[in-house]
């Protein structure tokens, strides 16, 4: 019992000296410490990220909002409990991604609600072509209408593959990463995206090139 | 044919690849001030979440409370109700002519001895001797008519279904079963 405290005490990071170069495992610590506040900077951290996982699997920004609090509500409660086997953040995405699941399945006839926000400077290639050669109020309704018949084909995939495409393509998680956080293979996560992206070519044909 | 060709040219340039679309997807983000308010939120469902701290066990006794038990009690409900208005379902179904008939014959048959000479009418009041039995028989109805002696305007009560043998004379009663 001597032997853990002083091997805490000599591990646990001084709180005041905490920034953004502090690892995860070190706030961790801190946490279940009893320092509050460096959950604060694991939430400035992955807020982001774990937003975005839900928006995209539930396509309203009002329910991600909610969601996400939640998971991080759930996160700081259940952080004693992370054994630093996985990631943090992997561990955060499977709370995310259940707590997501869990919503959708209790709220199945919710509308759509899409950000208004695009950070345009971000999008290259044949769309940034396409949007150049537009008149700005042209520009905008054209990302609108791409944006809500993305939302809807989304919606249309199960919630397994939904999440799977959301996981790979716009988080950019590595497959056994996926696999991790949905507790399957990889190979599962594999097929999983082949079906989900034929499916998603399908309900896209009008705008998409196949 | 060449505009034609061209314009289908057009549009396949224009047209985008999936992959274009979920970059799209990567750069919708919501705008600054939203994480303002989100942060606030959060602090308030944390702060929320610490102080309603309970145990597991008070987390039951309230689900129970606050939902099983309505549920409970609306089944208990609708139970009695449905247990109350059997017997009237059960009446209605006696209430069918044909059956009651035959329903009323069969236990007559069934409860009237084989009567060859009848003794005595049990009138609870008085015991009545028979003066005469004859069965009546027919494929709706089974009884039996008692001639007795007794007395005259005399009202008497009667246990219709109890009857003992030999016979009698004597002025006279009927009994109907």
């Amino acid at each position: 019992m001597d032997t853990t405290e002083k091997t805490n005490s000599k591990i646990l990071p001084n709180p005041k000296t905490l920034n953004a170069d502090s690892t995860d495992s070190q706030l961790i610590e801190l946490v279940n410490a009893g320092h509050t506040n460096a959950f604060n900077s694991l939430v400035l951290r992955y807020r982001d990220r774990v937003f975005s996982v839900v928006y995209n699997m539930t396509s309203n920004r009002e329910d991600a909002n909610d969601v996400t609090q939640d998971v991080f509500v759930k996160a700081f409660h259940n952080i004693h409990r992370f054994q630093q086997k996985s990631t943090f953040f992997t561990w955060l995405y499977r709370i995310a991604v259940n707590t997501a699941i869990s919503f959708i399945k209790k709220n199945r006839n919710r509308q759509f609600f899409s950000l208004e926000n695009f950070e345009e400077e971000g999008i290259s290639g044949k769309l940034a072509e396409i949007l150049s050669s537009r008149k700005h109020s042209r520009r905008e309704l054209l990302l609108q209408e791409l944006q809500e018949k993305l939302n809807e084909a989304l919606q249309k995939l199960s919630v397994k593959h939904r999440t799977t495409v959301v996981l790979f393509e716009i988080e950019g998680l590595s497959h056994k990463d996926i696999g991790e956080i949905l507790n399957c293979s990889e190979g599962t996560v594999r097929s999983r995206l082949h079906y989900a992206k034929n499916e998603l070519q399908n309900y896209m044909k009008e705008y998409i090139r196949l | 044919m060449d505009t034609e060709m061209k314009k289908n040219n057009n549009k396949q340039e224009n047209q985008l690849t999936l992959g274009d679309l979920f970059q799209l997807k990567r750069q919708e983000k919501p705008v600054s001030e939203f994480w303002d308010e989100f942060n606030v939120q959060l602090q308030q469902k944390m702060m929320g979440s610490l102080v309603d701290r309970r145990t597991p066990i008070c987390r039951a006794w309230e689900f129970t409370v606050r939902k099983l038990l309505p549920i409970s009690l609306a089944g208990s409900a609708v139970a009695a109700l449905l247990i109350s208005m059997t017997p009237f379902w059960e009446s209605d179904d006696s209430v069918s002519p044909s059956k009651g008939i035959v329903e009323v014959a069969v236990s007559l048959k069934s409860l009237i001895p084989e009567v060859v000479l009848a003794s005595t009418i049990d009138f609870h009041e008085a015991d009545l001797s028979a003066t005469e039995v004859a069965s009546l028989e027919s494929r709706e109805f089974s009884g039996m008519e008692i001639s007795a002696t007794s007395a005259v305007n005399e009202i008497y009560e009667t246990n219709p279904l109890i009857a003992s043998m030999e016979a009698n004379t004597g002025n006279s009663v009927e009994q109907l079963f």
